[in-house]
């Protein structure tokens, strides 16, 4: 009988290898002009998050062009989609930056919108030795009385194995309610 | 009954041995007014499934009431329009119907084959041939068969009058639909037309058909997706065929097209749509007159004219929309919170009855609204400007007669509740104010939308949550404590809409957790307190 300690060793070795490219791809963080380890196409573990009904999914992807990163969010349901995008620079400046009109795609089933044209102020920094991106917004959004302030503080934390991302949201006007909590894996 | 079927019952007499053996009785035909017969269905409309066992009763149903109440259906627990039971039981008690169940289709056919001239054969493999079949059989007053149940209408005596077996194999549903529109639109009842639409692939879910076929309608599911440009083009060329104010009953395909697309198009006709394809037992329903000397009254809370001073707090209303008798309106737990209810207007011209029911059976907790956009359900921005107020003054007529004081409007022509805009222009307020100058106010929306407007007294407000009932109820309760958070003027106006499919134990169990700054109230309530002390800020669609 043929024995299988040789294709065992073989299988061992690939997993090695596999396990430190994802390390390597893990600890290229941070520093700017470095390739962040947040890069990629991530794609939400819905079991493992709050609920983001009427949505079915979400993903970021995102991107580093020399200092700056870009996150772009994609909502989709059946054939509908919102997309988001912000650009950020972690240097913990704060600066204007577009927002995508419409519906407030925090939760497109409460009456608030955000009004074409509109702006808001961003704030990026790396946190935990460059772990942690944390991300802050604030905005406007139009409600049935007028305009309302919102400040949305998000963090991005990429795990060790660089293969999983989790994203802790916290909105000024949200007191009620599951934690924002979202877990993500990388799709590229 | 047309006598000329009691002849013809003689000749075919000798057919019936067919039937006597089975355990039926021989033919006979109600003896009086009010006395019918009913059947249960099952729950199975799959095309390899009962489907055809369903098609045929449901065109029995069609040919069988095309002179009177005589076969009432009861759908199953989890059909759509979920009141048959009830209704029938209503039409028991307080309407002084009789009825004799009805086993099997055998004994179905040999009851109440009186009206029918013949049979017209669908093609199983053809999904189409089903929708054509329905078209023929109202025209012809015939059942519908699968190659199958042939022995069986052959049993009864019929004959068959057309033959879809193999006949359009290989064809398209465009061209399937060509065929018909040669064949039969000229016959058909042009102020009807029939959607058999909703489900698709390998079911069909076709409670209208009997009364499209009662209709003599033309049946299609025809696609009103631009995208689709010929069957957009043909669908286009019938809707423009039809007269303005005519209807459509059943409902777009959900594989074909959107609803907005198809209730977009039909408004640009100025036509009609009373859904959905799942629509139990109209044929009956529509020879049953009001009882004698009922007059419509709806469960106000306040008068007209009072003054409602509002305290400093959030004043929160339910809506349930979609229509009487879909949903939560006999689930457990009506009458224990206000609740409003979209009315169907339409049936006051096509089953009023239906209306004395809903109304009767209706606690000082059930409020109702007129709906939807018009006199039955239609977009206002699609429909042609200088054909809104004549739409809207008809609506108007409905919802006195029904005595609705608050009246809701829909349009989903330029976006959904996931995206898009569902406002509308100043203008299209407009109309709404002057076609209807004594109303309490008016409600906007399915998902959240972002007109509001007052005028003399009378408050335009647009739903500011959608209870989606597949949010968590912890999170429902945090959107609306957001809400009342990003809305910090007190008193603060909160219109929901409760999907239909949310029972009112669940939705009493989220407004339970919203504390004590949230206070529950009517809507005709709430408008009342919206007119004494307006909180939201004024605004139309603009382009």
């Amino acid at each position: 009988m043929k024995s299988k300690r040789p294709r065992l060793l073989e299988a061992a070795l690939a997993g090695a290898v596999v396990l430190l490219l994802l390390a390597f791809h893990a600890v290229r963080i941070s520093a700017q002009g470095e390739e962040s380890a947040l890069s990629g196409l991530w794609k939400l573990e819905g079991e493992r998050s709050t609920d983001i009904d009427p949505w079915r999914e979400c993903t970021y992807d995102i991107r580093q062009e020399e200092s700056q990163l870009t996150l772009v969010k994609t909502l989709r349901a059946s054939r509908y989609y919102q997309r988001d995008s912000i650009s950020v620079i972690p240097d913990d400046q704060e600066r204007e930056a577009p927002i995508t009109p419409g519906k407030w795609m925090e939760q497109v089933h409460m009456g608030a919108r955000v009004e074409a044209g509109s702006t808001r102020l961003v704030r990026a920094r790396w946190e935990e030795g460059g772990k942690v991106l944390y991300l802050q917004s604030r905005e406007t959004v139009q409600t049935s009385q007028g305009d309302a302030p919102v400040i949305i503080e998000r963090r991005f934390h990429i795990s060790e194995d660089g293969t999983t991302m989790a994203l802790t949201e916290a909105r000024s006007t949200r007191t009620a309610g599951s934690p924002l909590v979202y877990d993500f894996s990388r799709v590229e | 009954m047309k006598p000329i079927h009691r002849l013809r019952q003689l000749f075919t007499g000798a057919v019936f041995f067919l039937i006597l053996p089975s355990g039926c009785e021989a033919p006979d035909q109600p003896a009086e007014t009010h006395m019918a017969y009913k059947m249960k269905l099952s729950g199975d409309w799959r095309i390899d499934g009962d489907l055809p066992t369903q098609a045929l009763l449901i065109s029995l149903q069609g040919v069988a009431n095309e002179d009177g109440p005589q076969l009432y259906l009861v759908y199953p627990e989890d059909w759509p329009y979920n009141y048959t039971p009830h209704l029938l039981e209503y039409l028991d008690k307080e309407r002084n119907f009789t009825f004799k169940e009805i086993q099997s289709p055998v004994e179905a056919l040999a009851k109440l084959k009186w009206n029918a001239k013949g049979y017209v054969v669908w093609d199983r493999s053809e999904r189409t041939s089903l929708i054509v079949a329905f078209t023929a059989a109202g025209l012809e007053d015939a059942v519908v068969v699968s190659e199958e149940q042939i022995p069986l209408a052959e049993g009864a005596g019929l004959k068959m009058i057309e033959d879809f077996r193999g006949k359009f194999t290989g064809m398209s549903d465009l061209e399937i639909y060509q065929w018909a529109y040669d064949r039969y639109w000229h016959r058909c009842d042009q102020g009807f037309l029939t959607y058999m639409g909703g489900v698709g692939g390998d079911q069909m879910m076709p409670g209208i058909a009997d009364y499209g076929m009662y209709r003599n309608s033309f049946f299609t599911d025809l696609s009103a997706d631009p995208e689709d440009t010929l069957e957009f083009a043909m669908t286009n060329r019938i809707l423009s065929e039809m007269n303005p104010l005519s209807l459509v009953l059943g409902w777009h395909s959900y594989v074909k097209d959107t609803e907005a697309q198809h209730i977009s198009l039909l408004s640009s006709y100025q036509i009609r749509q009373e859904g959905l394809n799942t629509y139990p037992n109209m044929s009956f329903m529509t020879h049953v007159p009001l009882e004698e000397g009922f007059v419509f009254r709806n469960n106000h809370n306040v008068d007209p004219d009072s003054v409602l001073v509002p305290e400093p707090k959030v004043y929160i209303t339910c809506i349930q929309t979609d229509g009487l008798g879909i949903g939560a309106y006999h689930k457990p737990g009506r009458g224990q919170v206000p609740y409003a209810w979209e009315v169907t207007m339409i049936w006051l011209e096509t089953a009023p009855v239906m209306l004395e029911y809903f109304y009767k059976i209706s606690t000082p907790n059930d409020y109702f609204i007129g709906s939807l956009g018009g006199p039955t359900y239609m977009y206002p921005k699609p429909t042609p400007r200088e054909a809104l107020p004549k739409m809207i003054s008809i609506a108007d007529s409905l919802r006195r007669r029904l005595d609705l004081r608050v009246f809701e409007i829909m349009d989903y022509s330029e976006g959904n509740r996931y995206m898009g805009n569902i406002d509308l222009p100043k203008e299209v307020v407009d109309a709404y104010y002057e076609g209807m100058p004594d109303v309490l106010g008016f409600i906007n929306g399915y998902g959240p939308a972002y007109t509001f407007d007052m005028r003399d007294g009378r408050p335009f407000l647009s739903y500011d949550y959608y209870l989606s009932p597949d949010r968590p109820d912890a999170d429902a309760i945090g959107d609306l404590k957001e809400l009342a958070t990003l809305n910090d003027l007190r008193p603060y106006y909160l219109v929901m809409h409760v999907r239909e499919s949310s029972d009112i134990q669940r939705v009493k169990g989220i407004l339970d957790g919203l504390g004590p700054e949230f206070e529950v109230v009517p809507l005709d309530v709430l408008l009342r307190m919206a007119a004494h002390t307006p909180t939201s800020a004024t605004r139309y669609l603009t382009q």
